[in-house]
Formats: C-alpha cells, sequence, structure tokens
C-alpha cells in the first residue's frame, strides 16, 4: 500500500515554478485593498482609443479578467472615471505620478521620447516607491504598437502595468501575467505566481473566516461499515488517549482563538 | 453560539470516534490558472497534502461529523519563496451507502506566503532591472464552502475528492480548488 500512495503522489504532482518580486524598493503596497482607478482625459488616439472613456472601459473589463479575480487577495480595482483635470499627454512617469490622487492608480497614455525609446515598449508602470500612498502606468501613445495588439494582449498589457502600479515587480515565470514580455504568448488567465504576488502583498482577511475543527479520540479499527451501526449509540464514554488529549486541545485553543478573531473584526467592522 | 453546540455535541458522542489520516494531492484553482505560455490550464497539477481527521457519529439519521485538519506542500523555486496552505475543515457527511459518504461543510485555509528577500536581476523592456524578493511571511484567510464525496475501496481505506469553493459570495473571485486523498482508518 506504501507504494501505490507513492505513486500516487509522483503522477500527481508537478512542480510549478514560482518566482514573482516586488517592485525595485522593496514591499510598497497602496493603502487599502480596495482602490480607485483614475484615467486622464487626454485621447489616446496613436495608441488605439477614441476617447479616454474608452481606454476607462477597457481597465474596467481588464481588472474583472484578472486582478479582481483572485480569491486569497484582498485587492479590489474599481474604476472611478475619467478626471477632466488630468493630462498625461507628454509626461514621464514620475510627472505622472505627482499628478495621481493620494490612494489612487492614474492610468494614462504620453508620447514622451524618453520614456518610450523604444519603439517595442508597451507600455511603464509604477508605484510611488518612495511612499507607497499612489500608482500611475502610462500606454505607449508614440507609436502604434499597442494598437496594434489583439485584445486580448491589450488587457493582458494592462493588467501587467497595473500590477506595477499597486506595488509588483516583473517575474522570472514565463507564464506569468508579470513576465516582462507578453510576445510569443497567450494570457487568459494569471498563473499561480500572480496569485501568491497579488496575495503576498495584499492578503485576504476574512472577518468571520474561522471553523472549528474539534478532534475526538480514535475507535475501532474499522471501515466506513461500522458507522451506520454506530450512529444510533448515544452513551458518553471519556477519552482514554493522552494523544487525543492533546490533539483536542490544540484544536479547541484554534476554535476559540478563531472566534476571537471574528468578533474582533466584527467590533472593528460596526 | 452554533459553533459551541456542535462542538458539545462531538465531545458528548465521541466515544465512537475513529481517527483518519490521509495522502493526496491539492490542485489550487486549477481550470482558473495558467500554466505555460500556451495557457492550458492547471487542472491536473496537485501539489502533496497529507490530513488527520475523525469521523463522529451525531445522533441525526445517517450524519457524521468530520473535522478535519489538512497541510498542503507546495513547491518551491530556488530562488524564490515558499508556500503552504493549512486547512481547517468542519465538515458533515451523509452515508449515502454503507461505502459511500457525501461530504459537505464549511472550513478555513489559510495560505502563508514568505521569502527569505534579496534581490534579482531581470529584463525589463529592453534592458535589466534589479527587484526585491519577498522578505517577510503574508496569509491569507478564507472561508471555503466544501463540497465531496468519499468511498471505501477496501477495508480500512477509502478515496475521497473534495472541492473547497472560495469566495462563494464575490461572483468574479469564486474559485474552486480541489483535492484527491487515500485515507487510512487508523
Amino acid at each position: 500500500m506504501k507504494s501505490v500512495i507513492l505513486v500516487s503522489l509522483i503522477i500527481f504532482i508537478s512542480i510549478p515554478a514560482h518566482a514573482f518580486t516586488l517592485s525595485n524598493s522593496g514591499r510598497v503596497n497602496l493603502p487599502g485593498p480596495e482602490v480607485a482607478i483614475v484615467v486622464a482625459s487626454n485621447t489616446c488616439s496613436v495608441a488605439g482609443f477614441n476617447s479616454a472613456q474608452e481606454l476607462a472601459d477597457m481597465v474596467q473589463e481588464s481588472v474583472d479578467a484578472y486582478w479582481n479575480r483572485i480569491p486569497t487577495c484582498a485587492l479590489e480595482l474599481t474604476v472611478e472615471g475619467v478626471n477632466s483635470s488630468i493630462d498625461t499627454s507628454s509626461d514621464g512617469l514620475l510627472e505622472a505620478l505627482t499628478k495621481t490622487p493620494i490612494g489612487k492608480i492614474l492610468v494614462g497614455c504620453s508620447d514622451d521620447a524618453d520614456l518610450f525609446d523604444s519603439s517595442s515598449t508597451l507600455g511603464v508602470g509604477s508605484i510611488n516607491t518612495a511612499s507607497g500612498d499612489r500608482g500611475a502606468f502610462l500606454l505607449n501613445n508614440r507609436s502604434t504598437v499597442f494598437a496594434n495588439q489583439s485584445q486580448q494582449e491589450k488587457l493582458a498589457v494592462i493588467a501587467h502595468e497595473l500590477g506595477h502600479a499597486f506595488g509588483l515587480g516583473h517575474s522570472g515565470d514565463p507564464t506569468a501575467l508579470m513576465y516582462y514580455a507578453i510576445g510569443g504568448k497567450v494570457q487568459e488567465n494569471l498563473s499561480i505566481d500572480d496569485y501568491d504576488a497579488c496575495s503576498y502583498l495584499y492578503p485576504h482577511d476574512s472577518p468571520g473566516g474561522c471553523s472549528a475543527v474539534p478532534v475526538m479520540p480514535p475507535g475501532p479499527r474499522s471501515g466506513l461499515k461500522s458507522f451506520k451501526k454506530q450512529s444510533g449509540n448515544k452513551t458518553f464514554a471519556e477519552s482514554n488517549s493522552s494523544i487525543s488529549l492533546m490533539i483536542l486541545t490544540l484544536m479547541m485553543t484554534l476554535f476559540f482563538g478563531c472566534l476571537w478573531r471574528e468578533y474582533k473584526a466584527r467590533n472593528l467592522l460596526s | 453560539m452554533r459553533f459551541l453546540i456542535i462542538l458539545m455535541t462531538a465531545i458528548l458522542f465521541s466515544h465512537n470516534s475513529m481517527a483518519l489520516v490521509s495522502l493526496g494531492g491539492y490542485v489550487p484553482f486549477g481550470p482558473s490558472t495558467q500554466k505555460d505560455v500556451t495557457g492550458s490550464t492547471n487542472t491536473f497539477s496537485f501539489s502533496p497534502m497529507v490530513s488527520v481527521n475523525t469521523i463522529i457519529p451525531t445522533p441525526f439519521y445517517q450524519q457524521l461529523f468530520l473535522p478535519e485538519l489538512a497541510m498542503v506542500f507546495h513547491s518551491e523555486d530556488q530562488d524564490g519563496y515558499s508556500k503552504r496552505t493549512t486547512l481547517f475543515l468542519l465538515d458533515f457527511g451523509h452515508l449515502l451507502t454503507s461505502d459511500l459518504i457525501f461530504r459537505y461543510g464549511v472550513g478555513t485555509a489559510l495560505t502563508r506566503i514568505s521569502g527569505e528577500g534579496g534581490t534579482v536581476v531581470l529584463n525589463n523592456g529592453s534592458s535589466t532591472s534589479t527587484y526585491y524578493q519577498p522578505d517577510e511571511s503574508s496569509t491569507s484567510w478564507n472561508t471555503t464552502i466544501n463540497l465531496g464525496i468519499e468511498g471505501q475501496v477496501i477495508p480500512n481505506y477509502s478515496m475521497r475528492f473534495q472541492t473547497y469553493w472560495f469566495s462563494v459570495f464575490n461572483s468574479e473571485a469564486r474559485k474552486a480548488s480541489y483535492s484527491l486523498n487515500l485515507v487510512y482508518y487508523l
């Protein structure tokens, strides 16, 4: 039977590569998991958008397709709309960051020659690495490189730059959305590496996410069949297993710990 | 309060309980995650999983109480980070036949990601940049809804397939992980 277990494990286990990184200033993340995205008002016609609202709609589609779909990550991105007072048409990334409202992410496009000196660069994004209070990304509006991408690739590029804007660096895993290049691959889903990256920076915390796990002493050495006969027996009997008592104590500690977490979370929410 | 009632009920009927251990594989969010550049998904990418649990009969018709503690050991990149998932399950089982249990319940999944820090140089556009790696631990807590089935294959051994539904009230983030285990009755 041991060999069956071993063979089963070998068959079913695969070894995915994990390699996400953080920004080039270490762990910096936005203040809250609920982050609003504002879109600059300048039109990104070279990048293929007829209006700023069209870009805003694509950004919303992108976050819904990628970052908002991770159960273990608390990050929740929402497009607030177009901000008519913000124009990024010739900005570098630092200029864009200074125009970004605190706690938010700014999305825009630019034809800045220093920023997009390579015609293959689709976009550039970053979090404010000094304080982590805001993030921004700009699409290449100097050449038609972004406009020439497929719809799926455009969504992936926007999600990739948003990843930089909320604190992620590149990944060494070619499967990941945060890999440095998008050419030659299909990116319809996030990889486990992307899931872990987002979960590391913005861990999910369920307010009532606890359950009790009391463990009882071991019983007869038989299979499931015995329970059909035993389920009607209601006589109380004490445990005579010290190991079982230790496990029970551990589980009850976890149980009451969970209850305490839930109590604290509810008090904080109310 | 309902947890206390369940706990007390479990203690009262503990004399019929049975301890179990299991070995198997766990797939986190399989069909929702990508495993290679062609876009195929991690449907069968199992990570090793071990668990201890009990079966406790209840006074309710054909219902069993099946609390469980499970650990999933994810693979680790050489210069990356480590990840571990711990599942606290509060499941019940309905005896469909003498050899088959339908499992249902709730649980808590703790996903812990930690790293030892350091930097790595990676491509960035047409040049390279230095990026930082995780240097501390971070734990996500999730409530799960669990559904599964367990069938006895030979005496003292059974096979179990179980699904763990995360973020059930969030239509975008609702995802399922699943496991396949070989269970041994101690």
